[in-house]
């Protein structure tokens, strides 16, 4: 068992996410930056399903009431077990005891917590992502009880570091054409990719919202499905990238989509951030 | 993949769409994950990040004519609305921008066969199309804060059942008891797109007595088979 002595700012179990109920309007969830979620899971040597412990700018304190092994991936420099600095991407061994704290993250926005097997917590709708109204709570809170697998010594040993490929950190974002994209004339597909686009601080798991700019404009369309990576256009001139908790239909203009990869790149990226977006086919 | 057609919000299409949706997916099962229905959209995601070029073919040459001799079987529900001030706390306000009495304003409601055209937003929540022009009414400027499940509304030119709790900046005009999205159940949503919907007025005490039922877990929503 694991307790949250803190909570940090908004952290949650997360997975590869919740597929194949989009048409009941049940959103996919998941991890906001899949390759860091991979790659913690890789070096523990499990199942590319499990779920693990989304951390958001500031991850908790927790503390094992069980031996076992876990490994935290993402933007994170370096954590604290039991006062004395630790790596990200390395299998730390727990003791029954020990103290973990993963704080303050200096630079991009998630980091996760693996644990040897993933969390066993309970399945809903083939996926153990927290989303408000599908599991009981949306995120973990202090004082919360996690349970985890009694350690199997047998744990498989890892060392597929070498087949994770770093996620890009540059500011420029692949993206291909959404389906409203002709509905932007040739000027303002200029400024769409020949400018930089600022983040704005209203980041959250459902979306990324960017400065408005003025000089782009979309008509809102008929309701239409949406999935996370979609790039709306509003008629006030705002890019919202949809994230992996966004409802799944919207009705703004779906001017892009982003990559697998950008999704991740982006889920990164901090308010005030600058990216250019490069259109691929 | 996102298939997009220009026909608005007409039946008779949407129909079609549902059944290409219908028929990729019973030939397809392997490659697609799910897909979902806009008024006039399909949006198909896959399980594998690149698709075989036969499925682009496919796509390529999708023509709904094919649907055109379409027989299909969907389900009316019956749903019971409480439309009263305790539980529809804009029902008033409403009728007095109509200019009408609360009772016409129910009238209007729950004389229609709403067409479930598609379930967003939330979890379970249907967009129904087929809101009688006088009730149109634009979304509020400032959303509440908290809307219960169960409460019926009306926003822009639709109307629809909250299933959750939610902030929502529709106009409510009364409640169900029924259950619009139930996580227990292997199927949460009883209703599918293309099926219709008429609110039934009710009381207080049937409010109270189908809660109960509901709660319980022995209500039955009343539906009748339409073959088209």
């Amino acid at each position: 068992m694991i307790e949250l002595i803190t909570s940090g700012w908004h952290t949650s179990l997360q997975d590869n996410g919740r597929f194949g109920f989009q048409h009941l309007g049940i959103p996919e969830a998941g991890a906001m930056d899949q390759q860091s979620y991979r790659r913690a899971n890789q070096i523990l040597g499990n199942d590319m399903h499990c779920a693990t412990l989304e951390c958001m700018l500031q991850g908790p304190i927790l503390k094992f009431w069980a031996a076992t092994v876990v490994c935290v991936s993402g933007t994170i420099e370096k954590m604290y077990l039991n006062d004395i600095a630790v790596p990200k991407d390395t299998i730390l061994t727990i003791n029954s005891g020990d103290i973990l704290k993963i704080g303050q993250l200096k630079a991009g926005v998630f980091a996760y917590l693996a644990v040897a097997g993933g969390f066993p917590t309970q399945e809903i709708f083939a996926s153990r992502s927290q989303y408000l109204n599908i599991t009981s709570n949306h995120k973990v809170k202090r004082g919360d009880k996690l349970p985890v697998n009694s350690l199997d010594l047998t744990f498989s040993q890892p060392g597929h570091y070498a087949r994770i490929i770093p996620l890009p950190t540059s500011s420029t974002i692949q993206v291909i054409r959404g389906p409203e994209f002709d509905q932007l004339n040739q000027a303002k597909k200029a400024i769409l990719f020949n400018h930089t686009h600022q983040l704005s601080s209203d980041l959250n798991r459902m979306g990324y919202r960017f400065e408005i700019n003025k000089d782009l404009a979309a008509k809102e369309i008929i309701s239409a499905p949406v999935i996370p990576g979609t790039m709306q256009l509003t008629p006030s001139g705002q890019l919202i990238a949809l994230m992996r908790d966004a409802q799944t239909t919207g009705g703004y203009a779906r001017i892009l989509q982003l990559t697998p990869t950008s999704i991740n790149q982006l889920a990164q990226k901090r308010a005030g951030s600058e990216v250019i977006f490069e259109l691929i086919d | 993949m996102s298939l997009d057609w220009s026909f608005g919000i007409e039946p008779k299409m949407h129909q079609k769409i549902l059944a290409l949706a219908d028929d990729l997916r019973t030939r397809h099962p392997k490659q697609i994950r799910d897909i979902a229905s806009g008024y006039q959209s399909l949006l198909v995601t896959f399980k594998n990040d690149f698709l075989n070029d036969d499925i682009h073919e496919e796509f390529r040459k999708i023509d709904l004519s094919r649907f055109n001799n379409l027989s299909v079987n969907t389900n009316r529900w019956f749903i019971p609305v409480y439309y009263h001030e305790s539980v529809g706390q804009d029902l008033k306000l409403l009728a007095e921008e109509k200019k009408m009495s609360t009772e016409d304003l129910i009238r209007s409601h729950s004389s229609v066969h709403y067409r479930i055209y598609f379930t967003g937003f939330l979890p379970g929540f249907p967009y129904l199309g087929g809101l009688p022009k006088l009730l149109h009414t634009p979304r509020k400027q400032t959303p509440a804060l908290s809307i219960s499940a169960g409460s019926v509304g009306i926003g822009g030119a639709q109307t629809g059942i909250y299933p959750v709790n939610s902030p929502g900046g529709w106009h409510i005009i009364g409640k169900t008891p029924v259950r619009l999205f139930d996580i227990h159940k292997a199927e949460p949503v009883f209703f599918k797109a293309g099926d219709e919907i008429i609110f039934e007025p009710i009381d207080k005490d049937a409010y109270l007595q189908i809660k109960g039922a509901v709660n319980a877990g022995h209500y039955e929503i009343r539906k009748e088979l339409i073959h088209d």
